[in-house]
């Protein structure tokens, strides 16, 4: 499994990508040439090299040093919401497919009314309650991402809750939350660590639209999104000011769709995290090559 | 056919009821008084009298299901009251706006229609070769570009340059262009490996190899007898997509000044405008809701090798 998932090229460039990320991400204060928020006027906007790596922006701001703490800032933040929403999803989802009947019902009426809103519209409503702001637009990327856990988690819950082995662990004692903890749970983990890599990328990208929109982080925040929307005064003079945090988004998210379609096609041979665009090659072997035609 | 309809319209009240309850809701969690806000807007004098009158009128008084109750009949109405910032009716304001909003959402449905037949046919016919792998590419690209991001980067190196596109507001062809492509792109992204691999299952059944033994040209096989078949799944997958539409069109409007509802959203974050986001967030839901009714509905029409009235799992 390791040996399949480390040749196949594109799983290996997501790791890259995300290993030299989390890298970046912890050691941005040693990597660091210069403080990212103190602002500096008489130093904006000065063009790449000596001092400055990539330059200054508007405010003066050394960009190379803000680029490496905004690696800090959108993956840190991702990974506090990805565990605020594991810790809501999977017992959710555990609890539902487990218990039914009422509980289920509930938990699920739940899960519906959140999905009837499109995704980002639940998440203004939730700013809209709240107020923009860092912690606030945390909370309603959390609010809003536990539902597919505990959707997907009910849903191998139900899948597995009649197998014989479970009935037997029943016989030989096992009730309620040993069951559930050593029968049960071993089983979801693997699709949810699937979907919760795949998510992260989702995540980063999320929070960095709100951030863009002047809803999530706020200045003097080193973070990509509004550096980006910084930068838009700039655009045609100092292009990099907003092309370099882009590049570092779109770089971010690619690497974590990468691994989790890796992951997907390595640890999820029955496919419970969702169709996988690239499994289509194992399903079909001999597809006939379609050459030419009218 | 009529159970499954009733079916599914049955469990869309409680839902619906939900998406009411919590957009009722926000005006209960945030802080302030909406009396008191509305009171200081008209300029009437914040006396414990006028706001008993203001709290009545704005069915404010009694327990919190009797007031959720209040506000349901007067949105039922039409009536989601007055925006704190314009003071104009929020339903007037809203429907003066939604439809720069659909045009936008129409535009980059067409492109992501577009695109994706595009590359999933191409993919689909030529898979393994070097037009496949750009296919995958442009998906894996589509995927991970922030929108706005995207926006920015046409803006700057599209529309700049090009004495035709326009990228402030409204107005024609040449306004929706850039736009409609920000939307499209990266939804276009899923449905094109989607719609390959679909193709490529077809392409493979029996009725494909008698069309072609009929002697059909290749164009006809493809266009008219796998097509139809191989667009059928991608139909449930369309009912998230018009999420994602609704959705990006707030990123969107704010790239390109774009008049619509979620620039209006957006702004009454800011002003702490509670009735319209309430008005916004009802309006997006019961449009997603509706279109997601429409995608079922239409699915099981499409495709009679499904069991109707089958209760859904997971």
């Amino acid at each position: 499994m390791g040996h399949r998932f480390l040749r196949d090229p594109a799983s290996l460039t997501g790791f890259l990508i995300v290993g030299l990320l989390l890298l970046t991400a912890l050691f941005a204060p040693l990597l660091a040439p210069h403080d990212p928020e103190p602002v500096s006027l008489a130093e904006r906007l000065l063009a790449p090299g000596g001092e400055y790596p990539l330059g200054t922006d508007g405010l003066g701001r050394c960009l190379f040093s803000r680029m490496l703490y905004g690696a800090r800032v959108t993956l840190g933040y991702a990974f506090v919401v990805l565990m605020v929403t594991l810790f809501v999803g999977i017992p959710a989802g555990l609890l539902a497919g487990y218990c039914g009947g009422f509980i289920d019902g509930v938990i699920m009426r739940l899960v519906d009314i959140i999905l009837a809103f499109p995704n980002l519209v639940f998440a203004l409503v939730v700013l809209g309650i709240l107020g923009p702001g860092l912690l606030n637009a945390m909370l309603a990327l959390a609010m809003l991402s536990w539902v597919s856990y505990a959707r997907i988690v009910r849903g191998i819950v139900l899948s597995i809750k009649e197998k014989e082995y479970i009935a037997a662990a029943r016989v030989s004692g096992s009730r309620g939350f040993v069951l559930i903890w050593r029968h049960v749970l071993p089983n979801v983990l693997p699709p949810v660590a699937i979907l919760a890599t795949l998510d992260l990328g989702k995540l980063v990208l999320a929070f960095s639209t709100l951030s863009f929109l002047g809803l999530g982080a706020q200045p003097p925040t080193p973070e990509w999104g509004m550096m980006i929307n910084d930068a838009r005064p700039f655009m045609q003079t100092f292009p990099r000011l907003m092309i370099i945090p882009g590049a570092a988004i779109a770089l971010t998210v690619l690497g974590f769709n990468l691994l989790g379609d890796g992951l997907r096609d390595a640890l999820d041979p029955q496919g419970y995290a969702g169709p996988a665009d690239r499994r289509e090659e194992t399903r079909l072997p001999n597809a006939p090559a379609l050459k030419g035609g009218a | 056919m009529k159970r499954y309809l009733l079916n599914r319209l049955l469990i869309l009240i409680p839902v619906m009821l939900g998406v009411c309850f919590i957009t009722f809701l926000m005006v209960e969690l945030t802080p302030g008084d909406p009396a008191e806000i509305i009171l200081l807007k008209r300029d009437i004098g914040v006396t414990p009298e006028a706001l008993a009158v203001a709290r009545r009128q704005l069915g404010m008084e009694g327990p919190v299901l009797q007031r959720f109750i209040n506000w349901l009949g007067r949105a039922a109405r039409g009536d989601l009251g007055y925006s704190y910032t314009s003071g104009e009716a929020v339903a007037k304001e809203i429907f003066r706006r939604l439809p720069a909003t659909l045009e936008l959402a129409a535009g980059g449905l067409l492109v992501m229609l577009f695109l994706a037949l595009s590359l999933g046919i191409l993919a689909a016919l030529f898979p393994r070769t070097a037009i496949d792998h750009l296919s995958r590419l442009t998906a894996l690209l589509g995927a991970s570009l922030p929108s706005f991001y995207l926006g920015l980067l046409l803006i700057c190196y599209l529309a700049v340059p090009s004495p035709y596109l326009q990228v402030m507001g409204l107005g024609g062809l040449s306004h929706l262009l850039l736009p409609s492509l920000t939307l499209g792109f990266g939804l276009a992204a899923v449905y094109a490996r989607l719609l390959r691999s679909s193709l490529l299952e077809v392409l493979q059944l029996d009725f494909i190899r008698a069309a072609r033994a009929r002697g059909l040209r290749e164009a006809v096989v493809i266009g008219k007898h796998a097509l139809r078949n191989a667009l059928i799944p991608l139909v449930t997958v369309f009912g998230i997509t018009v999420g994602g539409l609704l959705g990006g069109t707030v990123v969107v409007e704010q790239v390109f000044a774009w008049p619509g509802v979620g620039r209006l959203a957006v702004q009454a974050i800011f002003d702490r405008d509670i009735p319209v986001i309430q008005g916004y967030a009802l309006f997006m839901a019961l449009i997603y809701v509706l279109v997601n009714l429409a995608v079922d509905i239409s699915y099981r029409y499409l495709d009679p090798r499904i069991k109707l009235g089958r209760k859904e799992t997971g």
